[in-house]
């Protein structure tokens, strides 16, 4: 073995290491969360702490009895996936017109729908709490998908755009010259070819929708809360109860990571776009 | 009768105009080519035709029929990108047949019209295929097929063969030839290969800085260039140019007093300006039989000819094609004299004064 291959491997074994180091040490506060939520409320407390225990899943049932996990899950599922819906019905054809007919002002658009978000959301709330309060949409789940699509929406036009611009502009012109309307350039090439850039940025809209906590804490309650507003329901008020609030959130993480670990492969797509091509 | 007509058009972008009034006129089943350097604005007088971009002012109109105003898809012409443009997602079937089943063209009918143009192409075993899975050549095939399939009343090329590699360039450069040939539909194509301007063209136009400088047949524009751009653009290699005073029908260019036969410079001009003298028309000889001499900077061997480079004393490097196995050698000095009736006289401002007739010669 030459001295170049041998080097080689051992750098890569370096780097193999390092990545399985980095990987623990962020996937360790899941796994502790996970453990804690199958001790009882004595164990979960004690110190040192337990990694031996007979694991138990009384925390799960006290969590659906006390504060009917479903509901609230309901709830997250239809405000994000609602949220998104809308966002990337706004969204899309918004993205189209930036990325094939760019003005002189696109470029500042789009750096402005990025600066709303650069604003703390606190700033904000209460404007668009008394907005709510006056239509009546606090604890509402349309108005925590109204917000929610909002809040998203230059997240969703960024990514749409970015993914839009990959598509060459000979290929609508090729359609147009086919004899193509707007609407079969939208269906028959922008569509089919921009399909894995939304199912990334669709997955991400949810993503962010269900982890979303500030706007769900302020404007919702017992009829809209989403599954954050139930885990914050677990903290201080009754005292800490570390193992049933391990077992409302590893409840709460659940349904997404899933969804995640479905689509990995969209997902690292999405949002290593425009980095590795 | 003018089939395809251009009437002063201008097209800019922002405060910058990029073509400064065109007329053209191209008649049925012409090969019309758009050639001219980089940034002359022949691709975007491709894309005014197309309806890609929007004319500032002037009109186009196609078949009799204003189309200035008409978006591209009711413009009924087909177009053959650069970069070719194929629908990645679609198979090659789905492909030539896309504009077809946006006019609800019946299925049988659809089919039909395919597979007659990917057997004139020789598309057949690949119509399963996607674009990716083509080699570059298959990919031009399939650009080709695809806008030969409408039928349209005109066809636009823009720089079509310039991603290919040498030798399949001039393969589909015949093949495009035969193809106007058999279709007889009005061809417009941009390049910025003089080559193909030359052997494709019926007519071509020469375009710099969006202003036409000539246009005609190929063959005209190589023997009676306007200027000294046309004359420099068309032809390869390009050709030579030397300052030359002028004095009715003698030219003094580099020291040497020429007289150009009679005819060749209508009139009694006395000028200061240029002559030129392309490469193939010089002849390599004795430096005592040469009109100049110089020394051999470079000898180019391709085969059956060679370029020789030769520096004058003045500087000046003349372009000589000669024989591919003549034993001169660099550094070596060399007479050098040309064909008399073969020269381009130009006026200070790089018009031409010379002129010749364009007759061709019948093949011994």
């Amino acid at each position: 073995m030459s001295s170049i291959t041998r080097q080689h491997n051992i750098q890569l074994w370096v780097r193999g290491i390092f990545a399985w180091l980095v990987a623990l040490i962020l996937f360790f506060p899941i796994f502790w969360m996970v453990l804690t939520s199958l001790k009882t409320e004595i164990q979960a407390i004690a110190v040192p702490p337990l990694l031996f225990f007979e694991p138990t899943l009384e925390n799960y049932s006290i969590v659906q009895e006390r504060s009917d996990y479903f509901k609230f899950a309901m709830n997250s599922i239809i405000t994000s996936f609602g949220s998104t819906f809308l966002g990337l019905l706004i969204a899309v054809p918004a993205a189209y017109s930036m990325a094939f007919s760019p003005t002189r002002s696109t470029r500042g658009v789009l750096l402005w729908m990025l600066s709303t978000k650069m604003l703390p959301a606190v700033g904000v709330l209460m404007p668009i709490y008394i907005l709510f309060r006056n239509l009546g949409l606090l604890d509402t789940l349309t108005g925590l998908t109204i917000i929610l699509t909002l809040i998203n929406l230059p997240i969703l036009v960024w990514m749409l755009y970015s993914y839009f611009r990959d598509i060459p502009n000979d290929i609508l012109e090729a359609a147009r010259l086919d004899g193509a309307t707007v609407g079969d350039e939208i269906r028959h090439v922008v569509l089919p070819l921009g399909i894995g850039g939304i199912a990334s940025t669709a997955l991400l809209a949810i993503v962010l929708s269900w982890n979303e906590a500030f706007w769900s804490l302020n404007l919702t309650s017992a009829n809209s809360g989403t599954v954050a507003a139930m885990i914050a329901s677990y903290s201080s008020p009754e005292g800490l109860f570390w193992a049933k609030l391990s077992a409302a959130s590893t409840l709460a993480c659940a349904p997404i990571v899933m969804l995640g670990w479905v689509c990995q492969k969209q997902l690292v797509q999405g949002l290593t776009f425009g980095a590795v091509k | 009768m003018s089939y395809l007509k251009l009437k002063n058009v201008k097209k800019s972008f922002g405060e910058i105009e990029i073509i400064h009034g065109v007329d053209l006129d191209v008649t049925e089943g012409e090969f019309c080519v758009f050639v001219g350097p980089s940034g002359c604005g022949k691709s975007t007088l491709l894309r005014l035709i197309a309806g890609l971009e929007t004319v500032s002012s002037g009109s186009v109109s196609l078949a009799g029929r204003d189309i200035t105003e008409v978006s591209p898809s009711q413009r009924d012409l087909a177009m053959v990108f650069q970069s070719y443009a194929l629908y990645p997602h679609k198979t090659v079937r789905q492909n030539l047949g896309f504009a077809l089943m946006l006019a609800k063209t019946p299925k049988d009918e659809l089919d039909r019209q395919v597979n007659e143009a990917a057997e004139k192409l020789q598309l057949t075993p690949l119509l399963d295929r996607k674009p990716g899975e083509l080699s570059g050549g298959q990919r031009q095939r399939v650009a080709i097929g695809r806008s030969i399939v409408r039928k349209p009343k005109l066809f636009l090329f823009d720089e079509p063969l310039s991603n290919l590699d040498a030798a399949l360039r001039v393969q589909m450069r015949i093949e495009l030839a035969q193809m106007h040939q058999q279709l007889a539909t009005t061809m417009v194509y941009v390049t910025h290969d003089q080559v193909e301007a030359m052997t494709l063209a019926n007519r071509v136009v020469v375009l710099r800085d969006g202003i036409v400088e000539q246009q005609g047949a190929p063959m005209s524009l190589y023997l009676n260039p306007i200027n000294r751009f046309v004359a420099g653009f068309m032809g390869t290699p390009k050709m030579n140019f030397m300052d030359a005073s002028v004095d009715g029908s003698v030219i003094s260019a580099e020291g040497a007093s020429i007289a150009l036969p009679a005819g060749l410079i209508a009139g009694d001009v006395q000028s200061t300006g240029s002559v030129g003298f392309r490469p193939e028309h010089m002849e390599i000889c004795n430096p005592e039989q040469g009109l100049w001499t110089g020394e051999v900077l470079v000898l180019e061997r391709m085969g059956g000819d060679a370029y020789c480079h030769v520096k004058l004393a003045s500087g000046e490097v003349l372009l000589v094609r000669t024989h591919g196995r003549v034993d001169t050698r660099t550094g070596e000095t060399i007479g050098i004299r040309t064909a008399l009736d073969e020269a381009h006289v130009f006026d200070g401002n790089g018009s031409t004064i010379s002129q010749r007739s364009e007759g061709l010669i019948h093949a011994a």
